[in-house]
């Protein structure tokens, strides 16, 4: 276990070198900037994977030492097993309301802390090729930095308000990474609609937190989920009556609503934005305008994974609000398959993966939604290496092909690239969760069978949606199989396509890029960008098979140690291995399927998936068009709601102005022009004006003074 | 009956009366305006010395008296006003006086 | 005897107000006007206060008035025919008057109690006069002292308003000619026989 102080450092350093870099870039240069942000970065990353391996060893994998060193460093008097607080100042302490500042140190959060450094920094080293030619090279390191910091921030926070506040933070250096070359209409655009489909997605997350606060009466997670898990007495300080928390009724209108279930759903919808799961899933594909390391990172292994994230870490909650997790496993469910069937139809390299990295999304929700939250944290593990491996890969294809980002404008490059072409094939490898049952595979067989696995067996138990999550499950694996594949061929195989088309419709990250490249053939990647692929290669094949034991095996109670906490009834985990011996062939059989598939149309015979493409049925349209959904939106919410901006702004003009400043200045106009004729100048007007109020106020007095006598 | 207070409140008020009416009733020159003007003046002055005869006090007196200091002021510079105004204006029509119409 | 003095000259103060106000003629209004300041010096004659009567004579009629004709003639005011128009605003004005008088009427006579048929008009002292010398030099010399002060302003005003430079009139400056000095007025010239200066 490392010290307090190296575990703050790899919290806080990253915000520091992400304010150095951005404030001070004109005293140290671009280089300067990058070298400090990189190495801050780096060494947090090393330092957190050792943490992890270190914890993860105490615990389980290759040895099963029962991990104590966590639990004795508690103290705190009856904290729960294997969590550690480090204070760092106090925020907000308002009566009940208490917030601290503060790192939590807990299997979840060392796992985080690991992926996410150790990506981050393979991103920033990647940088410093990829954007090489960019002017702005300070400021994207700066940004880089940002995120890094806020989403540390956001998964080691030990309560509500400092996740929000991560969780915001997040939001906003994916606002500035995707629009970072802002000088263009499409990254401003796609920008902006990431960050707008995020806050209504953070709209849900704020009322739970709310409600979490009314119902229990603190905002941090020890003592919110410990009441959750003893079913202790709680007196709500609004929303509903005392009672047991798990019986708390919240009523609402004519309903009555289980208060679990209330915090549940709320905090869904606040990941459901975040991870673009469906119905706020427009945004993930957009966000694609911005820098390749940017996709690579952000929307591919962190911060798209903090829904799944918090899922996992209220878990408690989830247990006891089965309405909440069924909703979840249908979401996540339909998500998956949703999200692979419009990858197979897209061109542009970089769209595939993120619909790939939305169907991944899918399957660590629908987990989670079915009771394995271990299952989903473990291919959340997994999936960050191969994702981010393969949008690596693809921006060193994209950076090769002088930002040429059309599948149809490539082909065959892997006589130009082969280190990066051996790359993509590992990553996909590992994605479609190649392995042979029983025995051994790449990292994405693990998780992804884990998780396939644990659906029959929630199945069979019955647990709501996991049946028809294990069939979407099951289809969208092969469609995973075949449009990777796809995208392998397209790009490294057959002939080279005519380069006729070199203003396509989608932008192309071309920022900062001289026409020094625009023909030629295509080149390999220089070597910084090759050592992250390098290294997220070696997690992409071996990270399943090493920590497989300590997430979802044998030994994932030691492992988490109370971090993920699941109820007496929930044994998914462990009934996965009694389900019948064709479960755990199928994932197998499917991606074969898929395989071949995606060989017969692309290897051998090449035009037939143009012609299909090409051929435009209506199948095809609806997955191009991604089933409509930003056409559907477009009409109904985006024009809904000008519509009603604009009605409110005419009436605030007609009404509100009417009656109030213009209504009364045309009143005062329209009366001084009348009254204007009373100044007639005439003396004798004047005179008579004055003798009669003379006499009025005579009147007056006499009646005030009590009349005669 | 014998004399009382009453008859000489009766010619103050319509004494003011006049001067009231005159003031508004006239329309040939302005100069009657002014010559009302000391009409209500002396018939103030009636009153007030009636009041301080019949209860045998002099302070009405003496404040006649001033009203009278007062009023001699007051038509002295009124009429210097006026003498002024004809210079400019070339007559005294009260009708023509309606520089400040509007 | 004293009532009907005093009816006589009620009748002639109403009438000759009446007259200053409807006369045509303006000189005609002003000599109106003196027949209505004498009749209430009458009045005042009637119930004791002869000084404030004086007065009255002296300064309303023997200033004010004597004023008021000066500036009528000055002015060189045309007759004004009694113009056809005029005569519609007499029912207002006299709906105006008998509202006026209704007022009055109301406040003065609503206190109760019989009236008062003595007067007096020099109380603590022989006469009048006196009576009004033994306040105001007194308890009232600052009242006084101010009143000669309107007095003074008004004077100041009337003239500032009214006076007027000529152009071209030749007038003596004693200032300039009290301090003259022999340098400025006489210079010495050698002539030469036969030159001239």
């Amino acid at each position: 276990m490392l010290s307090d102080q190296f575990i703050q450092f790899i919290v806080l350093g990253p915000g520091l070198a992400a304010l150095v870099a951005g404030l001070f870039q004109r005293f140290i240069g671009d280089r300067g900037a990058m070298v400090v942000t990189t190495g801050t970065v780096g060494l947090a990353g090393i330092m957190a994977l050792y943490q992890l391996f270190i914890y993860a060893s105490g615990s389980g994998g290759a040895g099963h030492v029962e991990h104590a060193s966590l639990a004795a460093d508690t103290g705190h008097a009856g904290s729960y097993v294997g969590q550690h607080i480090i204070k760092l100042m106090t925020w907000m302490e308002v009566g009940q309301f208490k917030a601290d500042w503060a790192i939590r140190v807990d299997a979840m959060s060392i796992v985080m802390m690991a992926v996410i450094t150790s990506v981050s920094g393979l991103v920033h080293l990647y940088s410093w090729g990829y954007m090489e030619e960019d002017p702005h090279k300070a400021r994207f390191f700066s940004y880089l930095s940002l995120f890094t910091f806020t989403m540390l921030m956001l998964v080691t926070a030990d309560n509500f308000i400092q996740l929000f506040f991560g969780w915001e933070g997040v939001g906003l250096a994916s606002y500035l990474l995707i629009g970072f070359w802002y000088q263009n209409k499409a990254p401003n655009d796609a920008a902006i609609k990431a960050f707008v489909t995020n806050r209504v997605g953070d709209f849900g997350l704020a009322l739970g937190i709310m409600a979490v606060f009314l119902v229990f009466g603190s905002v941090e997670f020890k003592p919110v989920l410990t009441a959750i898990k003893e079913n202790a007495e709680v007196v709500p300080l609004a929303l509903a009556e005392a009672g047991n928390v798990r019986d708390i009724i919240v009523p609402f209108l004519s309903w009555n609503i289980p208060a679990l279930e209330l915090i549940g759903v709320l905090l869904f919808i606040g990941a459901m934005g975040k991870s673009a799961q469906f119905f706020l899933h427009v945004w993930l594909p957009d966000a694609m305008e911005g820098p390749t390391p940017v996709s690579a990172l952000i929307h591919a292994a962190t911060m798209v994974t903090a829904g799944v994230y918090l899922v996992c870490l209220v878990s408690p909650i989830y247990e006891y609000a089965p309405f909440a997790a069924s909703m979840i496993a249908l979401i996540g469910a339909v998500t998956a398959l949703y999200a692979a069937t419009v990858g197979l139809a897209q061109n542009d390299i970089k769209r595939v993966i993120a619909y790939s990295t939305c169907s991944q999304l899918g399957y660590m929700f629908f987990a989670a939604g079915i009771g394995a939250y271990e299952a989903a944290m473990f291919h959340l593990f997994t999936h960050a290496f191969f994702k981010a491996l393969l949008f690596l890969g693809a921006g060193s294809v994209i950076h090769g092909a002088h930002h040429e980002q059309d599948m149809r404008n490539m082909g065959g490059f892997a006589k130009y690239m082969p280190l990066t072409y051996g790359a993509m094939m590992i990553g996909t490898i590992a994605i479609i969760g190649l392995g042979m049952p029983h025995v051994w595979g790449f990292s994405g067989f693990f998780s992804k069978d884990a998780i396939i696995e644990t659906a029959f067996a929630a199945g069979m138990k019955g647990v709501p949606f996991a049946q028809l999550a294990f069939w979407f499950g099951i289809a969208a694996a092969l469609l995973t199989s075949f449009y990777s594949w796809r995208l392998v061929y397209m790009t490294f195989h057959g002939p080279r396509a005519e380069v006729d088309h070199h203003d396509d419709a989608h932008a192309h990250d071309d920022q900062g890029h001289d026409d020094h490249h625009h023909h030629g053939d295509p080149h390999e990647s220089p070597i910084v960008m090759l050592i992250p692929l390098a290294i997220l290669s070696v997690g992409a094949i071996f990270a399943g098979w090493y920590f497989y034991d300590a997430f979802v095996g044998h030994d994932y109670k030691a492992f988490w140690d109370g971090a993920i906490y699941t109820a007496k009834e929930n044994t998914v985990l462990k009934d996965k291995y009694n389900v019948p011996e064709w479960v755990f062939w199928a994932p197998l059989a499917v991606t074969v399927t898929g395989f071949v598939l995606a060989t017969f149309t692309y290897l051998f015979n090449r035009g037939v998936g143009k012609r299909i493409a090409e051929g435009g049925g209506p199948l095809h349209g609806l997955f191009y068009n991604k089933w409509y959904f930003d056409e559907l939106y477009n009409v109904t919410l985006i024009k809904g709601s000008a519509w009603l901006g604009d009605t409110f702004w005419k009436g605030d003009k007609k009404v509100v102005d009417g009656l109030g400043p213009d209504g009364v200045s045309a009143l005062v106009r329209w009366s001084a022009r009348r009254l204007s004729a009373m100044h007639t100048g005439y003396l004798y007007h004047y005179a008579f004006v004055i003798i009669g109020a003379a006499l009025v106020f005579g009147a007056i007095l006499f009646w005030r003074s009590g009349g005669a006598g | 009956m014998d004399l009382t207070i009453n008859h000489f409140l009766t010619i103050s008020a319509i004494l003011f009366t006049i001067g009231v009416v005159g003031i508004f009733v006239n329309r040939k020159n302005i100069i009657v305006i002014l010559m009302a003007i000391e009409l209500i003046l002396l018939s103030v002055n009636i009153n007030l010395v009636a009041f301080s005869v019949f209860s045998g006090t002099i302070e009405g007196q003496i404040f006649a008296m001033l009203v009278l200091t007062v009023a001699a002021a007051e038509a002295a510079v009124g009429l210097a006003i006026l003498v002024v105004y004809f210079r400019n204006r070339g007559d005294i029509a009260v009708e023509s006086v309606d520089l400040m119409k509007g | 005897m004293e009532l009907i003095a005093f009816y006589i000259f009620a009748a002639i103060v109403t009438v000759s107000a009446l007259a200053v106000i409807m006369a045509k003629n303006p000189v005609h209004s002003v000599l109106w006007l003196i027949l209505t300041f004498f009749t209430s010096a009458g009045l005042f004659v009637l119930i004791g206060a002869e000084f404030l009567a004086m007065l009255l004579v002296v300064v309303y009629v023997g200033a004010v008035a004597v004023l008021f004709l000066f500036v009528v003639m000055m002015l060189d005011v045309d007759f004004v025919e009694l113009k056809q128009g005029t005569l519609r605003y007499w029912p207002f004005a006299g709906l105006i008057g008998l509202a006026f008088i209704a007022e009055i009427a109301l406040a003065s006579f609503a206190r109760g109690g019989a009236p008062n048929t003595t007067f007096d008009a020099a109380p603590g002292a022989d006469t009048n006069t006196e009576a009004i010398g033994q306040v105001m030099y007194t308890d009232y010399f600052l009242l006084f002292q101010m009143a000669g002060l309107i007095l003074l302003v008004a004077m100041i005003g009337a003239i500032v308003l009214t006076l007027r430079e000529r152009p071209g009139v030749k007038r003596q400056n004693i200032a300039k000619q009290t301090s003259r000095r022999r340098e400025d007025a006489i210079e010495k010239v050698s002539v030469e026989p036969g030159k001239g200066i």
